[in-house]
């Protein structure tokens, strides 16, 4: 037996997919293999899988419903968007109170990784806020504008620590 | 007297300014504000009564309190002095990982430890009460108490009171199969000082809380027992969609008026 509470353990088994898996067809083996203290040994084995299965969607879902918010161009321009971040989230949890702008520029290089278009200035914009940069300039076609999108030089800068704007210059 | 009032949203934000008379408090959430924006804390604050309210303390998570977490809670506590504040009865992230949103705890002896200890330092490091709110989970957990057991003992172990969310008793109640009114009743009416409520979701059979829906009318019946059952001080509608419809969120906080006028 090992020393791994019951809260961890459920934490384990509620971000990582494949370890419900494993846990579903061996549960006892699963708990030995994660450590789990012998005070929350029969606690960890006796949880259900299909409520575990659904929590652990929930998770997903309400990351998933965060991301779009702030993606909404992103989303409207790719193809399945839903089922592309619930691939990509499952592998990478963000962490701290700026969790939800970090997964959504973590989803975005994940479908440039994959060479799928998304909206430049979009992800720019919450890039930037998250790096501590003051200034940053980029040319780009996808400047959402009241009649379609265009072409030009996306300016974003930080007025105070906290706080950016942005404008844009068009071609 | 109870308070009623709204969780306050950004995008609910020129609609209170506009000072509508059913918004009588309001409460932030914490994190909404680690970020700065500080005057319009400010300005909130010499405006409405405030609460405070908290997602991702976790309080649940054996070992310290994030340091980093704790002193940003506490930073918006002390920018705005709140009447109290609130965390939930969850873990939102382990050693391991951040989860980032409300997990169940299981009721058990050790958990209240850690639990009412937690609260304690909560309440300790912004020097303001603290309530505690149950969750909505998909998970029935079992320990060694029973759910309402280990929430009164919290309170008096702990010092702290309970925020109940109305719609979260009424989903578990839905989909785990209890009887919420008895739920009520195994709990100690002294420790319940504040309530969630927010319509409910229904999806595949399943309840859900999307906080986008009016108040359906058996959820209202409840709403009704508990005020009847205890001396709640505030009620806070919960809203974090569909907020273009003001005019239906201020007829929600008309509905909650008439619940504890009818007291």
């Amino acid at each position: 037996m090992g020393s791994v509470d019951f809260t961890t353990a459920l934490g384990k088994l509620l971000s990582d997919g494949e370890m419900r898996r494993v846990f579903a067809q061996d549960r006892r083996g699963t708990a030995q293999r994660m450590g789990v203290s012998a005070d929350d040994f029969e606690a960890v084995v006796s949880l259900d899988n299909q409520a575990l299965e659904r929590q652990a969607n929930a998770l997903l879902k309400k990351r998933l419903s965060e991301v779009r918010e702030l993606l909404p161009l992103t989303f409207r321009m790719i193809d399945d968007p839903g089922v592309l971040f619930l691939n990509f989230a499952e592998a990478k949890w963000p962490t701290g109170h700026r969790r939800h702008a970090q997964d959504a520029v973590h989803f975005c290089r994940y479908l440039i990784a994959k060479k799928i278009k998304i909206c430049r200035s979009e992800y720019n914009r919450l890039a930037f806020g998250l790096e501590g940069k003051r200034l940053a300039i980029h040319a780009v076609g996808d400047i959402p504008t009241s009649r379609g999108f265009r072409f030009g030089l996306q300016i974003l800068y930080r007025r105070h620590q906290r706080e950016t704007a942005h404008f844009a210059i068009y071609c | 007297m109870t308070w009623i009032g709204l969780g306050y949203r950004h995008a609910l934000s020129r609609w209170i300014d506009s000072r509508p008379a059913e918004v009588r408090c309001l409460e932030i959430t914490a994190e909404h504000f680690f970020e700065g924006d500080d005057d319009r804390l400010e300005s909130l604050a010499s405006e409405y009564p405030l609460f405070v309210h908290g997602l991702g303390v976790s309080l649940g998570t054996p070992g310290p309190l994030d340091p980093e977490t704790l002193q940003r809670f506490v930073g918006v506590v002390k920018r705005c002095n709140p009447k109290w504040v609130s965390e939930h009865i969850a873990f939102t992230r382990t050693a391991d990982v951040d989860l980032g949103h409300l997990n169940p705890l299981r009721p058990s002896r050790a958990m209240l430890r850690t639990l009412a200890a937690h609260a304690r330092d909560l309440s300790d490091a912004c020097r303001k009460p603290v309530l505690l709110e149950n969750i909505t989970s998909h998970l029935r957990m079992d320990g060694d108490m029973s759910e309402t057991a280990f929430l009164n003992e919290l309170c008096s172990d702990a010092g702290c009171g309970l925020l109940l969310d109305v719609t979260n008793l009424y989903i578990n109640s839905r989909n785990h199969g209890f009887d919420p009114r008895a739920w009520l009743q195994e709990i100690e009416p002294r420790h319940i000082v504040q309530l969630h409520i927010v319509g409910y979701s229904e999806n595949d059979g399943h309840f859900e809380d999307t906080h986008a829906e009016p108040i359906q009318d058996d959820l209202l019946e409840l709403l009704k027992d508990v005020v009847s059952y205890a001396p709640v001080q505030a009620i806070i509608l919960e809203r974090d969609a569909k907020f273009e419809n003001t005019a239906e969120i201020a007829f929600e906080l008309q509905k909650l008026e008439g619940v504890v006028g009818q007291r």
